[in-house]
């Protein structure tokens, strides 16, 4: 029995393919796994039956006959493919040529065994397919993965600064005068940051890393640690993402890109507003920057192919800014078109949260992004002037609108969410609800209808955001119950001073850190590590606190080498092998955006005084 | 995929972190706060207002909380059951400190590991002589014991306006149940000098017929009811059920022929009129700061000398008050005000 058993899970491993599989799934295969013997002449299973077995051959021999009679003897051992594949029935007949012992491996399991392990099913396609043709056919092996990225080649050292930087903060806290909770919370609070700037892992586990270490010494109370996962601005998070989710999946915001160029003149300035406008009405629908930039690039690079624009000519360049400033330019100014402004979000006190959580946010950053859009619009006309006279082909624009035939009812629900969202923020002086339950109630009405199916919840809303959001909620909770907000005040006077008597230079000082920092830090982790700081400071200081988030929000989003930011990364990889824009210029105007950031900001000064924020 | 290095790292940090977490939660004190009655009861809660504002430092040192329920269990049987988890909880737990509250903690659980050389009692609470229990000559033991604010009575009746206009003595009686607290309560009442004061009757009573009977005869005969326990009347003699904390205050606030006062603030909460009672909050704080002495200081708990309550509290509903023109000086109600204990 042993030995029988041996050697069946001997010929599993053996087969080139079928061994390739997983250690767990070959395990689970072996326990289906039963012999079977066939006489020499007999049938083993007939052209157009069930294909409930896939079979390894361990004795004897098989021909395969096709339904017009031609015979091929089996290559590899191995029939009945079908049985891992979506055909319910084989496509030949198989017979046993000499007494034959082959091992049977049924459907349930071949099918489990192919969803295991993704590839399996193409390779068995091509196994059927070789016996048909008489020749063996066999997948091209994969391109070899691309080597780990910068910041992989310093995680070790990296590793020793997390543990380092805790310790000198346990030695050494005590002098900063603060009680002993405040000095472990500290050595956490380090450890987590040292973990994003490094880029250690990815951003929700250092989160997580901290909310753990606080729970576990006990330093808080356990609802104030968690105080994140019941939050205003998990919800919102939650309602937004499953709504940015609809928008994408349902085709939704293709529609939208389609419907602008075909409604807009045929000229270059206007495909540029096209492109343009639709990431700018996807920015507060679709909650990442990666999510636009993944949806607007290929179809920028679909116009440059189309209109013939020259390749890396101005106008191409001035497309190529175009369809990134859309999507991401105006980032920071809706509070839902990027996960990190939750975060913000989530730092305000329960006030701010009450007052930013609808309209008000908009309004206040309504002056930052006119200045924005004005220094865009001066960066892709004066620095790219140019002579070409693209024309967008309306024939194929129409024809792809007619492919995409009238709206489906996943694209009205994802409307009506919008709708709903936007009618019930509008009016919520009236109905007296507040967003984050006008969100609650959207997600549930996606929910209720199947709008939103249970595989879409689980694996495409971003869930580890959620956990990102909620411990650094749970952290900036903890940061406060512990009193160090005070304490950081009492030990930064001269920033708290600078931040309250010298506003003006206090941005232009915030601005040079932050690109400083950028340089070595991903932008969710600037963000965050110095609203945690900053926002509790700006309190107890007198300074509207919304202000010093927001502003951190508009400057952590430049970034002057592509390395620096994940989404233009994405659209450089449109730029590889044939280029479309010239990279070049494209940097200098992205240059000149950043440094309109910081004017952006100093313009809306005014108005921010005229509103009461300061 | 990671480099040998940075595996290395990684290993480090987290053996480091879980090894770090380990030992600072294992070498934590551990304190027991182990209560007699039940969460809901308005005295322990007010007692653990009083230890919580203490034992804010979770960090430092561990708390667990346990709960006996004898208030609302108060049969033999039960008591003898509760003692013994209570027990077993103790003997697992091994705390550094118990913090025992009340005195069926002490006589079901606490006075087992007086002897124990690993485990310091703290008592609270305790109506009784700490002797009782035999915590005189432990080693390990300290507390606070709770004694009725007899003085702070005197003084108020004293000072109520209208009340000894008579020209004899004021005449007061005390009624409670027959609770092992109020043993306690009534002993006091019985030994306290209450010149020049006149107590007229301490009477304790089981059932519910026997109190409204006591409640009649009592105020007819003197000038102020006192009571204190009354969450152990039984139904009737025949049915052991108790009869609830409001029915008891209700029926008593509307058939008592003079004012009733309770040694315990939460009468208000019940529906009664007035009460000058042992300050609960101070029984959990003085507590509290024992145990930590002995916790975190390492203070031996027989160097800490027992207390006794020092503190007490004035609770109000002022509607009664008028309805009864029962008049104290205003500073009484300044205090039930300024304490959150005024009723309108």
């Amino acid at each position: 029995m042993m030995d029988a058993l041996g050697a069946d899970a001997a010929r599993l491993q053996e087969d080139v393919l079928i061994g390739g599989a997983s250690p767990p799934s070959m395990a689970r295969l072996l326990a289906q796994a039963s012999r079977r013997h066939f006489g020499a002449g007999s049938p083993i299973y007939a052209a157009g039956a069930a294909a409930d077995c896939f079979y390894l051959l361990l004795e004897g021999e098989v021909e395969l006959v096709s339904p017009l009679g031609s015979r091929r003897a089996v290559r590899a051992g191995r029939f009945g493919e079908e049985a891992a594949s979506a055909a319910h029935a084989y496509l030949t007949g198989a017979f046993a040529v000499a007494d034959t012992t082959v091992l049977c491996l049924p459907r349930a399991a071949m099918q489990a065994l192919a969803r295991a392990n993704p590839l399996l099913q193409t390779d068995l396609l091509l196994s059927l397919t070789s016996h048909l043709a008489g020749e063996t056919l066999a997948r091209a092996p994969l391109p070899a993965k691309p080597p780990a990225p910068g910041y992989r080649r310093h995680a070790a050292p990296g590793w020793l600064l997390v543990i380092v930087l805790a310790l000198l903060t346990l030695a050494f806290g005590a002098r900063l005068g603060i009680g002993d909770g405040g000095v472990i919370f500290l050595a956490i609070f380090a450890a987590t940051v040292a973990m994003w700037i490094c880029n250690l892992v990815d951003d929700y586990i250092p989160a997580l890393f901290a909310l753990l270490a606080t729970l576990l010494t006990g330093l808080v109370p356990v609802p104030v640690v968690l105080s994140g996962f019941a939050s205003d601005g998990f919800l919102m998070a939650l309602s937004t993402l499953a709504l940015g989710t609809v928008v994408v999946s349902s085709g939704l915001g293709y529609r939208v890109m389609l419907l602008l160029l075909r409604r807009l003149p045929n000229r270059q300035r206007w495909h540029n507003l096209g492109l343009f406008a639709t990431g700018l009405v996807l920015t507060p629908i679709i909650p990442t920057a990666n999510g636009r930039i993944a949806l607007l690039g290929p179809f920028y690079a679909d116009m440059v192919d189309n209109l013939r624009m020259e390749r890396r000519g101005r106008a191409a360049t001035r497309l190529a800014l175009s369809c990134f400033s859309g999507g991401t330019l105006f980032s920071a100014i809706f509070i839902t078109s990027k996960s990190v402004n939750f975060a913000v979000f989530g730092l305000l006190s329960p006030q701010g949260q009450d007052h930013f959580q609808g309209m008000a946010w908009l309004q206040a950053a309504l002056v930052t992004a006119a200045v924005l859009l004005l220094a865009h619009v001066a960066a892709a006309v004066s620095g790219c002037r140019n002579a070409e006279r693209p024309q967008l082909p309306a024939a194929r624009v129409a024809q792809q609108c007619a492919l995409l035939g009238p709206l489906t009812s996943r694209e009205w629900a994802a409307l009506g969410g919008i709708g709903f969202m936007v009618v019930g923020i509008v009016t919520s002086s009236l109905h007296k609800v507040q967003a984050p339950w006008l969100g609650f109630a959207m997600l549930f009405g996606l929910l209720l209808c199947g709008t939103l199916d249970k595989k879409e919840l689980k694996e495409q809303v971003d869930w580890t955001f959620l956990l990102y959001l909620s411990g650094i909620t749970g952290i900036v909770a903890a940061f406060n119950h512990l009193g160090l907000d005070r304490a950081l005040g009492a030990h930064l006077p001269a920033l708290g001073d600078s931040m309250r008597e010298h506003f003006g230079l206090f941005v232009l000082l915030l601005y040079l850190l932050i690109n400083l920092v950028r340089l070595a830090a991903p932008s969710n982790a600037v963000t965050v590590i110095l609203a945690t700081i900053l926002m509790p400071l700006a309190q107890v200081n007198g300074v509207n606190e919304w202000l010093v988030g927001f502003i951190i929000l508009v400057f952590s989003e430049a970034w002057w080498l592509p390395y620096q930011c994940s989404y233009y990364l994405q659209l450089q990889e449109l730029n590889r092998g044939a280029p479309l824009y010239d990279e070049a210029r494209f940097l200098w105007l992205n240059a000149l955006l950043n440094l309109a950031r910081l004017l952006a900001v100093y313009a809306a000064f005014p108005w921010w005084h005229l509103l009461g924020i300061r | 995929m990671k480099r040998r290095s940075e595996k290395i790292m990684l290993a480090l940090f987290m053996g480091g972190a879980l090894l770090l977490f380990g030992w600072y939660n294992a070498s934590k004190p551990s304190i027991l706060v182990l209560h007699s009655y039940d969460p809901d009861y308005a005295w322990v809660r007010d007692i653990n207002v009083g230890l919580n504002r203490v034992l804010d430092k979770k960090y430092l040192y561990q708390v667990r909380w346990y709960y006996m329920d004898t208030k609302r269990h108060p049969s033999p049987g039960y008591k003898a059951s509760a003692g013994t988890a209570a027990r077993n909880v103790i003997a697992t737990m091994r705390p550094d400190v118990v913090i025992a509250i009340d005195d069926d903690a002490q006589e079901y659980a606490a006075r087992h590991f007086a002897a124990d050389p690993h485990i310091a009692i703290v008592f609270a609470g305790v109506n009784r002589e700490a002797a009782d229990y035999g915590y005189a000559r432990a080693p390990r033991v300290t507390g606070i014991l709770e004694r009725i604010p007899l003085d702070a009575m005197r003084e108020a009746l004293q000072s109520a306006i209208g009340l000894g206009l008579q020209g004899r003595p004021i005449r007061v009686a005390y009624l409670g149940d027959r609770s092992e607290t109020v043993d306690g309560d009534a002993a006091q009442v019985s030994h306290y000098d209450w010149r020049p004061l006149r107590l007229g009757g301490v009477l304790q009573v089981d059932t519910w017929p026997a109190w409204q009977a006591a409640v009649t005869d009592l105020g007819a005969a003197n000038d102020v009811l006192l009571v204190s326990g009354y969450r152990r009347l039984r139904r009737s003699a025949a049915d052991p059920t108790l009869v609830p904390a409001r029915e008891v205050v209700a029926w008593t606030e509307a058939h008592s022929p003079r004012p009733v006062i309770s040694f315990n603030a939460f009468y208000t909460e019940d529906g009664g009129m007035l009460a000058i009672g042992t300050s609960p909050y101070e029984q959990g704080e003085v507590a509290a700061a024992l145990a930590l002495q002995v916790a975190l200081a390492h203070r031996a708990a027989a160097t800490l000398p027992v207390r006794t309550s020092a503190q007490f509290i004035v609770s109000m509903r002022g509607a009664s008050m008028r309805t009864r023109g029962f008049v104290l000086p205003r500073v009484y109600e300044a205090a039930a005000r300024t304490g959150n204990q005024y009723l309108p």
